[in-house]
């Protein structure tokens, strides 16, 4: 069956609708909310604090340790609170996907802790979830040299969409072969790199390189959010 | 250099860096005022169209600084000579909000100062906050983040535990520290003295940062305005907006202070006592400092706070 029309009605290069707010958590020293639709991510940053137990340390460069979870009430089953085998590998690939973005070398010894929480979930969490922590990043007053912007595209029915929600990824051909192909990617939209780079299914080498070509037009219009909301997190005299 | 700010910022946490980046300003500076500025503070006096840049200076030389603003505050002597008469007011342009990576300026003309960093041609921002440009030097002055204890930064601590080798206090960040009984008072302090006498759990110091060691903190309770306070009221801000609520040699807070007929200490961890004789003067005190750390980007903001004062003066 091919896939003519979006499920939500959505343009195939078109990203859901993306609401960003930082400062959100009061007792963090940075934090930011970030939202693709019904995907809602929220990021705290605490530190650069010395790293303990001290073997972790390394001294010439700090460590970002980030830690993902999702509310047990932001899916329509109950997720079971805590670190599991899904939520350790997504920290471990936000981790990698944010390092490259904050001048490490200016904290030997030290921890970065980010803590994600994904209030809602409908696809596309671990994306928000980068979104929101490079905000939370920034808003820390952690030097970087870039930010982090992050959306996941696929091929659906052959046809290749950005920002998948959750029908879309679990989309299946009449003959009920799944054939839905997710790759979350995340860019340094100034330095035009690619930081995080997965995929789920299949695809052709010709079609990826057209997948991430959407990639990063979405990312760079998440860019121009985020910068947005960073400028704007000041009000005005009144 | 690279290599020596890193070791500055995160080996000693002192404001090293800071000061070679302001002798480096000087430097050229100088050549157009026939070799003034002794020290930063003269320097600062004599150029008057930086004298909004000043409040923001003392961010970056906080760990310097730190007492001469508080302590002023403290002792409430009127040096305001930073704020600009009525007469010759001058409006400043809003200061730009730079996002990490921002290109900052082009060409070599330029010199990269704190919070941003050399790219080719280009000096791109690093942090997130206001963009200063102080003649060629460009720099980013940070407006959000943590406090990290800097030695003689003096703060406003609670006692949050007594052991037998001295007092535990919190800053209110994740970091705590503690008084040892050397450093706890002038007095000399018997063994096995009952240390409640001198402070207990839940009270409050103006303290100043002794040592600054990978896991904790030392601080000492010996110098002039350090002492335990007895009441009064804590207002909570974020660090990086201590400078701003100083103002330039104190004019903010000495202006708040006026107005307001309160007492005030400004700790360097954005904890901040006020003592007035009423509760309400020092709730407008609260307001007062509240409104700083909302809008401590606007320019021209010692006079809005001015007005602000003057307006809930008239109400009451």
């Amino acid at each position: 069956m091919p896939y003519t029309k979006r499920f939500d009605g959505r343009k195939f290069d078109e990203t859901r609708k993306i609401e960003a707010k930082v400062g959100v958590i009061e007792k963090a020293d940075g934090s930011a909310y970030f939202a693709f639709g019904d995907t809602k991510a929220i990021a705290a940053v605490y530190g650069p604090r010395t790293l303990f137990p001290q073997h972790l340390q390394n001294p010439v460069k700090g460590r970002i340790r980030c830690n993902y979870d999702m509310m047990s009430f932001s899916v329509s089953e109950r997720k079971r609170p805590g670190p599991g085998r899904r939520g350790q590998e997504i920290s471990h690939v936000t981790e990698k996907a944010l390092e490259p973005a904050v001048k490490l070398d200016n904290f030997p010894n030290c921890v970065i802790e980010v803590y994600i929480l994904i209030l809602q979930a409908n696809a596309g969490t671990r994306t928000a979830g980068i979104n929101a922590a490079s905000l939370a990043l920034a808003h820390a007053g952690l030097p970087m040299i870039d930010l982090v912007s992050s959306v996941s595209v696929g091929k659906i029915g052959g046809k290749l969409c950005v920002d998948l929600i959750k029908e879309e990824e679990d989309f299946k051909e009449k003959n009920g072969e799944k054939s839905a192909t997710d790759i979350p990617v995340a860019f340094l939209p100034r330095l035009g790199k690619v930081s995080l780079l997965q995929l789920d299914g299949k695809i052709s080498s010709k079609e990826l390189s057209e997948a991430l070509e959407m990639a990063q037009e979405s990312c760079n219009k998440i860019y121009e959010v985020q910068k947005r909301t960073l400028k704007e997190a000041f009000k005005e005299w009144k | 250099m690279n290599m020596d700010r890193r070791k500055g910022s995160a080996r000693t946490g002192s404001g090293g860096p800071d000061r070679r980046e302001f002798r480096e300003f000087r430097e050229f500076k100088e050549e157009g005022h026939g070799g003034q500025g002794q020290s930063e503070h003269s320097f600062n006096s004599n150029n008057d169209s930086f004298e909004d840049s000043d409040a923001q200076d003392q961010i970056t030389r906080a760990g310097n600084d730190s007492f001469e603003g508080t302590g002023q505050g403290a002792q409430g002597s009127g040096r305001g000579e930073g704020s600009a008469g009525p007469g010759e007011e001058r409006k400043h342009e809003q200061r730009e909000i730079v996002v990490p990576g921002q290109v900052v300026a082009q060409g070599l003309d330029f010199l990269p100062g704190d919070g941003t960093m050399r790219e080719g041609q280009n000096i791109i921002s690093v942090k997130f906050g206001l963009l200063d440009h102080y003649g060629r030097l460009v720099k980013v002055i940070p407006i959000t983040g943590a406090y990290l204890p800097k030695r003689d930064d003096i703060v406003i601590g609670e006692v949050t535990d007594i052991t037998p080798v001295g007092w535990v206090i919190s800053l209110g960040v994740r970091i705590s520290g503690l008084l040892t009984l050397a450093e706890g008072s002038r007095e000399y302090i018997e063994k096995n003295a009952d240390l409640t006498r001198y402070y207990g759990v839940g009270d409050l110091l103006v303290t100043r940062v002794h040592a600054v060691k990978p896991r904790s903190v030392d601080f000492s309770m010996k110098g002039p305005g350090l002492r335990k306070l007895d009441e009064g009221l804590i207002v909570k801000v974020n660090p990086y907006k201590v400078p701003r609520i100083i103002g330039k040699a104190g004019s903010m807070v000495n202006l708040i202070k006026d107005v307001a007929n309160c007492n005030i200490v400004v700790g360097q961890n954005g904890f901040i006592w006020v003592k007035g004789k009423d509760i309400e003067s020092e709730l407008l005190a609260r307001d007062a400092i509240k409104k700083v750390e909302a809008f401590s980007h606007i320019p021209d903001l010692t006079e809005r706070i001015s007005d602000f004062l003057a307006k809930a003066r008239g109400r009451e």
